[in-house]
């Protein structure tokens, strides 16, 4: 097997395994970690229903950050907006919709919104002095994934771009028209994944441990 | 006396009421590693700060919320670069990735100076949480300053006025202000005189009655300063009807532990929590003043819990 059939044959599933393993781990461990001291921080939303809408809304708007950070908030909300838009309409695409200038839509937007916040990690200077090589990694790296995926494509995705996907969830993947630009945003997605759980990007767990275990518990 | 005795007896000329039987420079890095290694091993603070030091995007929401840094307009203020103090030597020491690679992700060796820093860093912060309330991530840096000033407790960095008060309460005359019983007995005769003179009826401030429901303590300003309140509490349990009574051993609620070390929190807690036992009280009510009520609901839960008393005698 050659390396351009390992990235495109085996890779992925390493890539998705391996994001799926360290999530749960996470997921796992802090859930496993003893009772500690209340630390509990109020104003708690009153009951499920009050902190589902604290949570919606907050997933939805990023008030907090729109509401105290509103440069940053431009780059963040457009990101995140783009990052669920990316993923949601390609699997759209690959569920047989024409949405693949959305998908290009959105990742252009997230190459836009990755440079833009380093930026101004780069200008701001109290930025600047809380960002360390981590913060600017994981930027250019998110920009990066997504700059491959758009440059894979341009020109328009063949057919049999989308065959590839499909055969991999039926694991028979067909690899044998894939370009060096096809393999190239296959592999910077799958080390994406592959680091996704051990970053501080974690923040998509681990916002329900600081949230609902931490400052809104009240037993 | 040798000079490295003397050095460790004498308070820091840069922090002189911030510091008391300080240890010596050269061994407070050791001492730092090992109280961080004690903190986490205990297995209390375990998930905040895993979560809170892991995960703060830097997005300097905090620096908006905090009046300290809105006045000062001193980077030093921004919570999220205090919080990063403490975060760096975490990363270094307890982190497969810090180990790994080192400043690449934000870790760093501890140093003598840095030590220094965080006694300035720390003690700049007012520990109000305000900057918790709207983190996006949730992120409350006010428990990263208290776990970096217990730690600084052990080295010796620890303010003079808190722990003389302490002292006080924890010797015989039990309460932080130091004063006597005779004099305490005074003070609630006279204030109950002045109940009668308000209200015309005889409303009692009960004290050491075996048996009441609710065992009542407060900070000892309520006694002696601001009175308003205390009466206002009296008055409120007369109209109620209900069995309530003070202390004459431990009245004072106030618990200064919360602000820089778990075992002298947890020696004034107990001592409450054994006063109102003894009264065989089954509600503890405690008076206005919020750190001493949070002391009693963040803490109360963990008094007990073998990894907290683990935590508390190791290195000591």
């Amino acid at each position: 097997m050659t390396g351009s059939e390992f990235i495109a044959r085996v890779f992925p599933y390493i890539a998705v395994g391996f994001f799926l393993l360290g999530t749960g781990w996470r997921f796992a461990h802090w859930l496993s970690l003893p009772a500690h001291v209340k630390w509990t921080l109020y104003p708690v939303p009153e009951g499920i229903p009050g902190q589902l809408k604290y949570m919606v809304k907050e997933m939805f708007t990023f008030e907090t950050l729109y509401k105290f950070n509103r440069r940053l908030w431009i780059g963040s909300f457009a990101m995140h907006v783009a990052m669920a838009g990316s993923v949601l309409f390609f699997i759209l695409y690959l569920s047989g919709w024409s949405t693949k200038f959305m998908v290009q839509v959105c990742l252009c937007v997230i190459v836009t919104a990755s440079i833009y916040i380093i930026g101004l990690r780069i200008c701001d200077k109290n930025l600047r002095a809380l960002s360390n090589f981590e913060e600017f990694f994981n930027l250019a790296f998110l920009a990066g994934v997504a700059a491959s995926g758009f440059a894979a494509s341009v020109p328009p995705i063949p057919l049999s771009f989308r065959l590839y996907f499909l055969g991999l969830m039926e694991f028979r993947p067909n690899v044998s028209f894939l370009s060096t630009v096809h393999l190239l945003a296959v592999f910077l997605g799958g080390l994406f994944l592959i680091y996704l759980p051990w970053s501080k990007m974690i923040h998509y767990i681990s916002k329900y441990f600081t949230y609902h275990h931490i400052n809104w518990q009240k037993e | 006396m040798t000079k490295e005795t003397q050095e460790s007896q004498e308070a820091d000329p840069q922090y002189p009421f911030r510091s008391e039987k300080l240890l010596p420079r050269k061994e407070r890095v050791e001492r730092f590693l090992q109280t961080l290694q004690d903190v986490l091993g205990a297995k209390i603070y375990n998930l905040p700060l895993e979560t809170y030091l892991g995960t703060c995007a830097k997005c300097n929401n905090c620096a908006e919320q905090c009046q300290v840094y809105q006045t000062s307009r001193d980077q030093r203020d921004l919570p999220a670069w205090r919080s990063d103090l403490l975060r760096k030597v975490y990363k270094k020491y307890f982190t497969t990735s810090g180990k790994v690679f080192g400043k690449l992700v934000g870790a760093k060796a501890l140093t003598e100076d840095d030590i220094d820093n965080m006694v300035d860093a720390f003690y700049r912060c007012n520990m109000c949480r305000r900057c918790g309330v709207n983190c996006p991530l949730a992120v409350d840096n006010a428990l990263i300053t208290r776990v970096g000033r217990v730690i600084l407790e052990r080295l010796g960095f620890v303010p003079t006025n808190m722990t003389v008060s302490t002292r006080a309460q924890l010797g015989e005359v039990g309460n932080t202000s130091a004063i006597p019983r005779a004099a305490f007995i005074d003070t609630l005769d006279f204030l109950e005189e002045e109940l009668r003179d308000e209200t015309g009826i005889a409303i009692p401030i009960p004290r050491d009655v075996e048996g009441a429901e609710f065992f009542f303590a407060a900070p000892v300003s309520d006694y002696i300063m601001e009175a308003d309140t205390l009466l206002g509490i009296a008055k409120t349990f007369y109209a109620a009807g209900a069995s309530w009574t003070v202390s004459m051993e431990n009245f004072d609620a106030i618990n200064y532990g919360l602000f820089y070390s778990d075992a002298d929190l947890e020696r004034v807690l107990n001592r409450l929590l054994e006063a109102a036992n003894s009264l065989q009280c089954r509600t503890i009510v405690i008076g206005e003043c919020g750190h001493a009520t949070k002391v009693g609901l963040l803490f109360q839960k963990v008094y007990g819990r073998p990894e907290y008393h683990d935590y508390s005698q190791a290195g000591s």
